[in-house]
């Protein structure tokens, strides 16, 4: 518009600009220079803390390496069982009447906080199988009732005795409990995205398919997907997002104990629990070097839709 | 679909949660029906395992400790007339869970409001106005979807006990600001939920048509008459969605009550039921019902509004 | 009421320039058409008007008054958009109430303008609906009727015809013509259609690559076009264009086409002999191509023979089109004329209506008789 002041976009963008420079962009800029800080941010200590998380010298306190490994199972296995639920049952609903009420049903986990879903989900793994649903399920099926959460073993170990007990790296039972809750949670999300998405599919395509003569196994993996692919692109980039930033969940369920620590509970056990602030803020940084490749990948999508506006 | 209105018009939603458009409705044949009868199976067996969890504590909370501890929910469906109300009176008051539910009101409303107000102004600004770096800095504030949360938080709890300000404020409690401070932390969470919500307004306010800004600045119309005449009324949806979600996303909030508030009486829902968890970890009658009177605004806020949810959601992630 | 200058202005952005020192004087209560191809800078050259679009170099005035800096509200001018941005979520009281209300203007005196508005335009029965009720004419309508209101100097349509089906177009056109007689403002109107142009212009200045190619009044523009755009431009359907070579005829010249030979028109010899054995363009419009024995009898006319290859049942008239060797020429002819596809035909050319063309500069070589 002509005639308008050049202070004036400023002054609207003004508080918005504030409140994420105070909130968001100086913390981070400080975090990082908190890293390089010893315990109490006092003095210089270099690589110090980056190399105690390589090093993990205190695995009993604070174990870094499993922390990272749950996080890297995390990102493969809450993505993909997420995503590919979400596809199924999208799938499944768009050829029911009744797909709204079932798309709601999958969905309202979403609704709740992660400290809900935590005591709802302590209730099912409840090792007491008069209490808890899944052992009770378990037990009636004749198998051996377990601590879902705490069982750090690997998961054949629960019924059968054959192959390691150990787990290796963090393929452990317990993780495996956690990321199935985050799951129930997050497949709702997916389900309304994808659905959206297969939506998009005219129904003229295909049927085409199905006098070529494609059966509906062919349809959905030479046809749905190939066409929902960007919005599958969509749906794992901000489940995997989340997965970094993943605290509430781990935190409430098993405060990070039995080997089910992340990244961002280690964090928070470092910088406010064991008080270094220093290593704490290195694994801060660690995270967010993990978040910054999938940023660039996000940016350049939205980049690539601006130049399109 | 793309960032236009149009992603977020009642319309759009109904072909998300609805039937498929286009397609008339399709009188099923008994053939068919009976060819679909492993679909129905699948998709109502996911249904019902995905309930199962939520209706497990529905049930539980409303049991008295012997039985829970004895029996299965599970029994309890078959043996109708053993519920209570006990475990929730117990919670409301002795628990403090009345309080905790006052305190999430006034943590999560101020909040949501704040975010709104903030960030229409500034998306007004990204969509509307040109200045010089508007793109750069648009993909900044996009680019703070991805910060943790959590690196935030020493840096600015140093803030918050650096700058206390200690009169108390009248009718809610706390502090005017610092830590243990209802103000500071409407602050934190409008900020924490700017990012998406300045993206989220911004494309939509982008695909309003151009024209209706230019003959209204013909018409004589300033920007704040732009703003507050065409603006914010046609965008009553996007806005819907956004309050929507970030009402639910602070009202589920943990991470930033844990950190910032320090006083116990100023606690949230989330909080009480962590410290709860931690304490009382298996005195499910206890648990079962927190957990419930926490869930009941959302889930009552979802089944009324589902729509802008849905709304909120696509408009966020699908484009083009 | 207010004359429009534009003074050398010129826009450019992104590297392309898209009106380029156009320069255009328009008369107070004139019904000026800005015309042209897509991109020819018309609707840029509005909206620099309108004060939507920066202004790089030139001025333009309305009025006395430079208006370069000058914001848009300030210019006492209204414009029709081309989807009519009417307002989705006011009545169509409160979206021509709008700019009125901004004014503070008294509630008495907005209703009395935007009542006598909509009688104007048959539109007070829609007063409380809301734009998504209307049909597009009515929309249409709505949106003329905000311009009204302002009582402006100056009023700017941008091809407020585009977006009605062919019927409604014809008709609206009228309506338009009749609001501009009794307004009495000045309208610059732009459009892409030279139907609309020459239906309802006072003055038509035609756009092409964002320059000014003529400005004149309809019938200026259909019998003496400055060059070769403007001749293909203006008159539908459009002229027939021939490359030829001047060649000398014992006194005379004639211009030598591949297949055929037409004696240069006599009125303009002398500016012909100049091109002597070099090339000219020249043009024949449609209307001026004839059956051979049909023609009037009082112009000269030079035989062409054809082959028809479509014809076009109008009605009131036939449309031919006919192969000249290999080219391609459309005549228009009388509706009882007899042809077949595949028939030979004669052609006559009216030799005075020949339109000539520098093949290098397309400017006019004279122009033909009237």
């Amino acid at each position: 518009m002509i005639g308008r002041r050049w202070w004036v976009p400023w002054l609207w963008l003004s508080p918005a600009l504030a409140l994420i420079a105070v909130y968001l962009v100086y913390p981070t800029i400080d975090t990082v220079r908190r890293s390089f800080m010893d315990a109490n941010s006092s003095e210089w200590v270099g690589f110090d803390n980056y190399r105690f998380i390589i090093e993990n010298p205190r695995p009993l306190v604070a174990d870094t390496h499993q922390a990272l490994l749950n996080n890297a199972l995390w990102l493969v296995l809450f993505t993909v069982a997420t995503v590919a639920l979400g596809l199924v049952i999208a799938v499944l609903a768009g050829r029911v009447r009744y797909e709204s009420f079932a798309k709601s049903a999958i969905f309202i986990p979403m609704a709740i906080s992660f400290v809900a879903a935590g005591v709802i989900w302590r209730f099912m793994y409840e090792f007491n199988p008069d209490i808890g649903t899944i052992n009770r399920v378990v037990t009636e099926l004749g198998g051996e009732r377990t601590a879902w959460l705490q069982n750090n073993q690997s998961p054949q170990s629960w019924f059968t005795d054959l192959g390691p007990q150990d787990a290796w790296g963090p393929f452990q039972l317990n993780n495996f409990s956690l990321i199935t809750v985050a799951v129930w949670m997050w497949t709702g999300f997916a389900v309304v995205v994808l659905s959206a998405g297969l939506k998009g599919i005219s129904t003229e395509v295909l049927e085409a398919a199905r006098v070529d003569g494609a059966n509906e196994w062919q349809i959905f993996w030479r046809i749905i997907i190939p066409i929902v692919s960007p919005t599958i692109a969509v749906v794992a980039t901000t489940l995997v997002i989340l997965t970094l930033k993943n605290f509430d969940l781990v935190w409430v369920m098993t405060g990070g104990r039995f080997g089910t620590d992340v990244v961002a509970t280690q964090f928070y056990r470092q910088a406010f629990v064991v008080g270094d602030r220093g290593v704490g803020a290195a694994i801060a940084v660690v995270l967010l070097l993990m978040v910054v490749p999938i940023m660039l990948i996000s940016l350049r999508r939205f980049q690539f839709q601006e130049e399109t506006r | 679909m793309a960032t236009d209105p149009r992603v977020l018009s009642p319309e759009s939603v109904e072909e998300a949660l609805g039937p498929a458009r286009a397609e008339p409705a399709r009188a099923e044949t008994p053939a068919g029906f009976i060819a679909k009868i492993p679909l129905h199976l699948a998709l109502i067996g996911l249904v019902v395992l995905w309930s199962i969890p939520t209706v497990a504590l529905l049930v539980s909370s409303f049991r008295d400790p012997t039985a829970i501890a004895s029996s299965g929910w599970w029994t309890a469906l078959t043996e109708p007339g053993n519920f209570t109300l006990d475990n929730y009176r117990d919670v409301l008051d002795r628990r403090g869970m009345g309080d905790a539910f006052i305190n999430s009101l006034v943590i999560t409303v101020p909040s949501t409001l704040l975010v709104i107000l903030v960030a229409a102004f500034a998306a007004y600004a990204f969509a509307w106005m040109d200045f010089p770096g508007r793109n750069a800095l648009f993909l900044v504030v996009v680019a703070m979807l991805v910060v943790p949360l959590q690196i935030t938080l020493i840096p600015v709890l140093r803030l918050y006990a650096n700058m206390e300000v200690d009169w108390e404020v009248p009718l809610i409690g706390g502090r005017l600001f610092g830590t243990a401070s209802f103000p500071a932390i409407w602050l934190a969470h409008a900020a924490y939920g700017l990012p998406f919500a300045v993206f989220l307004l911004r494309n939509f306010f982008g695909g309003l048509p151009r024209d209706l800004f230019e003959s209204a600045y013909l018409d004589g119309a300033s920007d704040l008459t732009v703003f507050t005449r065409i603006v914010l009324p046609l965008s009553a949806p996007a806005i819907a969605a956004l309050a929507i979600f970030q009402f639910l996303w602070t009202w589920n909030d943990l991470l930033v009550a844990l950190v910032f508030l320090a006083d116990p009486e100023m606690y949230p829902m989330t909080v009480r039921i962590s410290n709860l968890v931690s304490s009382f970890g298996t005195n499910y009658q206890v648990l079962t019902a927190a957990a419930f009177i926490s869930m009941a605004v959302p889930l009552a806020i979802f089944f009324a509004l589902q729509r802008y949810f849905v709304q909120g959601i696509l408009a966020g992630s699908i484009k083009g | 009421m207010a004359s429009v200058r534009f003074e050398e202005v010129t826009r450019r952005y992104d590297g392309v320039v898209a009106v380029d020192e156009l320069s255009l004087q328009i008369e107070d209560q004139e019904f000026l058409v800005l015309v042209g191809p897509s991109g020819s800078g018309k609707s840029t050259s509005l909206r620099m008007l309108a004060g939507l679009e920066e202004v790089n170099s030139g001025r333009i005035y309305i009025g006395d008054r430079v208006v370069n800096n000058v914001a848009a509200k300030d210019r006492d001018i209204a414009m029709v958009f081309q989807s009519y941005a009417l307002y989705p979520h006011m009545s169509v009281y409160d979206n021509m109430a709008f700019g009125l209300k901004l004014r503070k203007m008294k509630p008495d005196e907005i209703r009395r303008r935007v009542e006598e508005a909509a009688h104007i335009l048959g539109i007070e029965d829609l007063l409380k609906r809301k734009p998504r009720q209307l049909s597009g004419g009515q929309r249409q309508r709505v949106a003329l009727g905000r311009a009204i209101v302002r009582d402006p100097a100056v009023f700017l349509l941008d091809e407020p015809l585009s977006n009605l089906d062919a019927k409604l177009r014809v008709q609206t056109r009228a309506e338009i013509s009749k609001l501009h007689q009794r307004l009495g403002t000045t309208f610059v109107y732009v459009t892409h259609d030279q139907t609309e142009a020459m239906t309802m212009a006072t003055r038509i200045a035609v756009l092409n690559h964002g320059k000014l190619q003529q400005v004149g009044t309809p019938q200026e523009l259909y019998d003496a076009p400055r060059n070769v755009f403007v001749a293909g431009f203006i008159g539908s359907p459009a002229i027939n264009f021939f490359d030829a070579t001047v060649k000398p005829d014992g006194e005379g010249l004639v211009l030598q086409h591949a297949g055929f030979a037409v004696p240069a028109p006599a009125d303009r010899l002398p500016q012909l002999r100049e091109y002597a054995g070099k090339r000219v363009i020249f043009g024949v419009r449609p209307e001026d191509i004839h059956v051979a024995g049909a023609e009037p009898e009082s112009i000269a006319t030079a035989k062409v023979d054809a082959t028809v290859d479509v014809v076009e049942l109008m009605g009131n008239e036939i449309l031919m089109y006919v192969l000249v060797g290999e080219k391609s020429v459309l005549a228009r002819v009388g509706p009882r004329t007899q042809v077949r596809p595949g028939q030979s035909i004669g052609l006559a050319f009216d030799v005075g209506r020949l339109y000539l063309f520098d093949p290098e500069t397309e400017l006019a070589i004279g122009q033909p008789r009237v």
